[in-house]
């Protein structure tokens, strides 16, 4: 749950990038603010690729380590947003590269865990609203995504990525982002057409 | 995500139908301690490591003032003072006899200085090359040489009589001096000849010294002396004996 200071402080019009440069200047309130607007976000992109909760916690944590460490050489070169991701990015690879792809299906893992990924909540009434029903399908086929779809959605939408921001944080073309969000949105889309039809 | 093609327009359009139905799902966000132990390692960082000043620049502008500073004083302080007036090679000369036992007394306390200056261990000394200790050396003999009149002037006394009368030939000395640097640049040049032993400056003494070569049958060197008398005093009236020995033309 978001602090209701840090709630407050998201209505800042005081731009991403000055708020790091500020922070690298010493002024811990700055990344306050900072930290407040891309933490759901950053936690989400996090969260539905890496599938565990307690796997997203540790990664999420280390992609924030990784921005504190890195204040001193911040320069303005993008949207901080992108800056932010590209990091988010990397710090997911390193994750999967840690562990295998059998571990975020392990039996060990608390089942309970996994809900927000590997489908709709159990316990979620049915007669809950059609929109938030069409959401849960909608993580459901996320999660059947391609990891490389999966990840432009998220950009998109989690980061508010455009198609350059995407290519340059995921390391490839303008074409091939643009590509795998229109797959991706595609699926999606189909996902929550044939989740209704089951229905 | 701005559409320039049909192509994105459409992509556009399915993007915020999935975004909408996306949104309405949970939003998951990090559990409150996560933030805090994010947060709280933000301001640490902040605290502890703020900005670096940047010192080296200041730092090395500092040291390099420092540097030309010094080096300014020591080439000032090395450099040897100029005379402010060129004496003469007369007054040099001069001063280069022994000066009178008075002044060799009242000079002493002057060489006790000097022989002090080269005895005390000199922290410039010690640290400067071989050769400069030799180029400061000259300069103080410049200075010496330049300025005799200080070196010698006699320390003004309580008059007593043995010590007036000692203080006399100083006094003798001094006034010389003076008098041959107020000469005028012939007289200079004329004692000068007079002091190597060259000719005579009176015509009197010089048709002298003609007769003592004649005399000795040295009838070429008279001639020629004659001649240079000749050049030196053109209007006078030479003996009938030694227009004898001029060309015609010189007589």
């Amino acid at each position: 749950m978001l602090p209701a200071r840090l709630a407050l402080v998201t209505a800042d019009t005081v731009s991403d990038e000055q708020l790091m440069l500020r922070y690298r200047d010493g002024d811990a309130a700055a990344f306050e603010k900072l930290y407040a607007r891309h933490r759901g976000g950053i936690f989400r992109y996090v969260l539905r690729q890496v599938g565990l909760r307690s796997a997203a916690e540790e990664v999420f944590q280390e992609i924030w380590m990784n921005i504190i460490s890195s204040r001193a050489r911040y320069r303005v070169e993008a949207r901080f947003a992108t800056f932010l991701y590209h990091v988010a990015h990397n710090c997911v690879i390193d994750h999967f590269r840690r562990k295998t792809p059998l571990h975020l299906i392990s039996l060990d893992d608390d089942p309970g865990e996994a809900v927000q990924v590997a489908g709709p909540d159990r316990d979620q009434p049915e007669r809950a609203v059609a929109l938030r029903q069409s959401a849960a399908k909608l993580l459901n086929a996320l999660a059947l995504l391609p990891p490389e779809q999966r990840e432009v959605f998220l950009l998109h939408e989690e980061g508010g990525l455009t198609l350059e921001e995407i290519a340059i944080v995921t390391g490839s073309g303008r074409e091939t982002a643009k590509s795998r969000l229109r797959y991706a949105l595609a699926k999606l889309r189909e996902g929550i057409e044939h989740e209704a039809d089951v229905a | 995500m701005k559409p320039t093609s049909p192509e994105e327009h459409e992509l556009e359009k399915l993007s915020s139908e999935v975004s909408e139905r996306y949104r309405a799902g949970p939003q998951d966000e990090p559990p409150a301690g996560l933030d805090a132990a994010v947060l709280a390692a933000a301001r640490r960082e902040a605290g502890q490591s703020r900005p670096r000043r940047n010192w080296q620049v200041p730092a090395s502008i500092a040291a390099m003032l420092v540097i030309g500073v010094s080096l300014v004083l020591m080439v000032r302080e090395n450099e040897p003072p100029r005379p402010s007036v060129e004496r003469p090679a007369a007054d040099e000369a001069k001063l280069a006899k022994p000066a009178p036992p008075q002044l060799a007394m009242k000079a002493k306390p002057k060489a006790d200085v000097d022989s002090h200056r080269e005895a005390r261990p000199s922290r410039e000394r010690s640290t400067r090359p071989d050769r400069e200790p030799l180029a400061l050396e000259g300069g103080v003999a410049a200075q010496d040489n330049a300025a005799p009149a200080v070196v010698a002037q006699p320390v003004p006394e309580p008059a007593a009589p043995g010590v007036a009368a000692r203080a006399k030939p100083v006094e003798q000395e001094q006034a010389r001096i003076a008098e041959s640097s107020d000469l005028s640049t012939s007289k200079k040049a004329e004692a000068f000849r007079k002091q190597d032993g060259a000719a005579p400056v009176q015509p009197e003494d010089w048709i002298r010294s003609i007769d003592d070569l004649l005399r000795d049958g040295r009838q070429a060197d008279a001639r020629e002396k004659l001649l240079g008398f000749r050049r030196q005093f053109p209007h006078y009236p030479l003996p009938q004996r030694l227009q004898a020995l001029l060309p015609p033309d010189q007589r």
